[in-house]
């Protein structure tokens, strides 16, 4: 155990008489609170589950240090609010804003992950541990999973206040910070229980890491766009002293409440802002206390339990579908033989239904999203004109909007290989499969027909619809020119079968390298294509080649062999 | 004779699906109770409420004359319970984790301590006694939560499909072990699915089936009551289900084009 759990433990365990005067088994309490800090400190930390949840090898020990460490580094990213240029009392809420966001977006991942393990139910239900010190027990664990999340991402904030503001604006921060830490758990409760309320408990964990999805991309998205709206939206002081409308947001009732405690003196909405501060959070513990936490406990328990006591199995379907679903009608529209039909409806369904896949691309997709939208404010100066008229300007528009649509494939290639599941991966090794290319060529056509074609559709209504039919050959173009890079990439890299491997045995020579080659070959193109957009014989020429090339490629990528792709099944 | 676990009119539902229907049932010192039954029969459902995992039954289960629902720690104090499937916290060690249960159950640090050592030896863990059991092969978790279950030398050892993953060599060590319990006057519940073993270990199987008992007796009571060989049979028998020689033939009639 490290210090840090150390000693939040002792401090936390200090009032032995009073924890036994009511009832409650200090020992028990104390070797229960024991293990399970020693199990978080080897889990890997929650802040970086999802995208970079690489099976390490070598034991993980200090999960506790590193994540509070994160927290302070996520703490210092929110002091860019005090940068921002405004009164303290926007720049607080902006402040606040981050901090109830991230505060909430791990505890809800945490909640389930960390706190409530299930297997609780079989190691220690049975053991003769009063009900009392169960519940001691599991209150001091989330207290203490608070403390090593919340006092490291105050830090750099209480820093900052103490030099600017002296040990008031400290003090009061800090305060407020405890005070926003009790609104946010009972945010984070409220949101539990509505999920629950509409949701089936099976469902429960895909809709908790959807909602750790839309939280990544939000953040991204603010840090993105908000100093850009602040230059824009007139009288953005005046909303913060004068709008009554701004009694909306939590994250203001903080930011005034420090303001007005700090200046004693405010304007009526800040007054009133400040009393919801001082009060609301009081009024959610009780609230939490009273009503959410039973029937919170006993629904997540209901979680829990879900998978193994329901013998409920899913009867309803009983008219069995032999109707020909969406995926298939695509199967047999991209594959021509069995093999590739298969690894095109595998790779699909897991792509849909894994977890694992979805939280590590999807969040691209909305990150790629963001980003679009920097774009088109940034580049306001560009109208629709300039893409109507063909100018230079537009051109690069037109260009970079083509080339930037294979961005998810390739991210969604990247990840094709890996899933937590590769254990299963035996099946393509037990059946007498000859040409696992074929496979893999039904699984990257999987790919392109669910990441890469929606957004071709969508360019090419906007760019017909703009520049007429012209555009065509140009589209085409693009998308052969890209769907040959992806191809190559498969060709050129590792050639795993689809979810065949774990993370953790991403060859990591040649990465470096690897990666170049798929920032610059894209590059390169886009600038050749750029160079002979208008000039439509010659588009029309090398798409030809281009054509040609891909169905080189893709007949070299079917017929690969099990020689070829070194394939060997994985059994960690 | 006080019966060790006494359980009467024993009833559970899950929803609106009645899951026990009324179980009566007395179990004596040093009796090796085998409880069989199909799958969703109730068995774990009947073992879960033993251990005090679930507590909203209808009925009464006493335990040494202490009423479950009243004195449900007095009465886990004196059961061991091994479930099934390996859970436990596999990021810990199998000292830190042994070490964790014993002082669940009260026990004295050092006593514990020198417990596990000797424990884990027996099993021939002693070399892993500081690894993480995330790299434990299924038997040896096993072998850890076996360990758990007799720490703190109960009265009482509930063991819901303890052989799972066990090589040969363990299983006999087991096998012989709980006769060995049960001659020092211990209460074994053993449930298990594998007919053969339930066979030879038990000296009172408990057949139950749609959440009633449908058989009570030593083996031999069993076998002269139906007339038939071996357990597995009797098991078919009585659950109702010729269906299994029909199932064969079925999966084989699949092949016909």
């Amino acid at each position: 155990m490290n210090f840090a759990n150390r000693i939040l433990l002792k401090l936390f365990l200090s009032p032995k008489k009073l924890y036994s005067s009511n009832g409650i088994n200090t020992m028990q309490l104390e070797s229960i609170l024991t293990a399970k800090l020693l199990m978080d400190d080897r889990r890997p930390p929650s802040l970086m589950q999802g995208r970079n949840r690489k099976k390490v090898k070598k034991e993980i020990s200090k999960a506790t240090l590193s994540t509070m460490f994160v927290s302070a580094v996520m703490g210092s990213l929110f002091l860019f609010s005090f940068a921002l240029n405004t009164t303290i009392v926007a720049q607080l809420t902006f402040y606040f804003s981050y901090f109830i966001f991230m505060l909430s977006a791990t505890l809800i991942s945490d909640f389930t992950s960390v706190l409530i393990d299930v297997r609780d139910n079989y190691i220690i239900l049975p053991k003769p541990v009063n009900d009392r010190t169960m519940l001691m027990a599991r209150l001091l664990h989330i207290f203490i999973h608070i403390c090593k999340l919340i006092l490291p991402m105050l830090l750099p904030g209480l820093i900052y206040m103490s030099v600017r503001y002296g040990v008031a604006g400290f003090l009061l921060l800090f305060v407020l910070g405890i005070f926003t830490v009790i609104f946010s758990i009972f945010l984070v409760n409220a949101v539990y229980l509505f999920i629950l309320r509409i949701s089936k408990p099976e469902k429960f964990k895909n809709i908790i890491s959807y909602i750790q999805i839309v939280f990544a991309i939000v953040l991204y998205a603010s840090f993105q766009l908000l100093p850009r709206l602040i230059g824009n939206i007139e009288n953005f002081d005046f909303h913060f002293t004068n709008s009554s409308w701004m009694i909306l947001l939590p994250p203001y009732w903080f930011g005034a409440a420090w303001s007005v405690l700090y200046n004693l003196n405010g304007t009526a909405l800040e007054y009133s802002a400040a009393a919801c501060a001082l009060v609301l959070p009081f009024l959610s513990l009780w609230i939490v206390i009273r009503f959410l936490a039973p029937s919170f406990n006993r629904k997540l328990s209901l979680i829990s339990n879900t998978g193994d006591t329901t013998p409920a199995v899913a009867v309803a379907d009983k008219t069995v579908k032999k109707k020909k679903t969406f995926s298939t009608v695509l199967a047999n529209l991209f594959t021509r033989n069995n093999s590739e039909r298969m690894g095109f409806l595998f790779t699909w369904y897991m792509m849909s239904r894994s977890r694992d896949f979805k939280m590590k691309v999807y969040p691209t997709i909305g990150y790629f999203l963001v980003y679009i939208v920097v774009l088109i404010i940034n580049s306001r100066s560009l109208s629709l004109h300039d893409i109507e008229q063909q100018t230079a300007a537009g051109k690069v528009v037109i260009i970079s909007a083509l080339y930037f649509s294979s961005l998810l494939l390739t991210m969604a290639i990247a990840q094709l290989a890996y899933s937590d599941k590769y254990k299963s991966a035996w099946i393509f090794f037990v059946t007498p499969v000859t040409n696992p290319g074929n496979i893999i060529n039904g699984s990257v056509k999987a790919a392109i027909a669910k990441f890469f074609l929606p957004t071709v559709l969508v360019l090419a209504i906007a760019g017909i619809s703009l520049t007429g039919v012209t555009f065509i050959p140009n589209l085409l173009l693009a998308m052969v020119n890209q769907l040959f890079i992806c191809y190559f990439i498969v060709y050129v890299g590792n050639k795993d079968l689809p979810f065949s491997k774990t993370q953790s045995l991403q060859v990591k020579t040649g990465n470096f390298m690897r990666n170049l080659f798929r920032m610059i070959i894209p590059f390169s193109i886009a600038i050749v294509h750029y160079m002979i957009y208008t000039n439509m014989p010659l588009v029309v020429i090398v798409l030809l080649t281009a054509l040609g090339a891909l169905w080189l490629i893709e007949g070299s990528v079917k017929k690969l062999s099990f020689a070829d792709i070194k394939a060997t099944y994985t059994e960690d | 004779m006080e019966p060790v676990i006494s359980i009467r009119n024993l009833e559970k539902s899950y929803g609106n699906k009645q899951v026990l229907k009324g179980i009566n049932l007395e179990v004596y010192a040093g009796q090796v109770l085998g409880y069989i039954g199909p799958n969703g029969a109730g068995k774990s459902t009947t073992v879960k409420i033993l251990c005090g995992l679930l507590s909203d039954y209808e009925g009464e289960v006493k335990v040494k004359g202490y009423d479950l629902k009243k004195d449900a720690l007095a009465v886990k104090a004196m059961i061991g319970y091994v479930p099934e499937l390996a859970e436990l916290y596999d990021v810990l060690t199998p000292m830190e984790f042994l070490k964790l249960m014993g002082s669940l159950y009260n026990l004295d640090e050092t006593v514990c301590e020198h417990r596990i050592e000797r424990m884990m030896a027996a099993f021939g863990l002693k070399d892993q006694l500081n690894q993480r059991m995330d790299t434990f092969s299924k038997g040896m978790k096993q072998k850890v939560l076996i360990a758990s279950g007799l720490l703190h030398n109960p009265d009482i050892i509930i063991l819901d499909e303890p052989l799972s993953g066990l090589d040969a060599n363990s299983v006999i060590i087991i096998k012989d072990l709980i006769s060995k319990l049960a001659k020092e006057g211990k209460t074994i519940f053993y449930c298990s699915h594998m007919m053969d073993v339930v066979e030879k270990v038990s000296d009172r199987i408990i057949l139950i089936n749609q959440g009633v008992v449908v058989a009570d007796g030593s083996f031999q009571q069993l076998q002269q009551q139906e007339g038939n060989n071996s357990l597995e049979q009797i098991f078919a028998q009585l659950t109702g289900n010729n269906s299994g020689v029909h199932a064969a033939d079925d999966l084989m009639r699949a092949f016909d084009e």
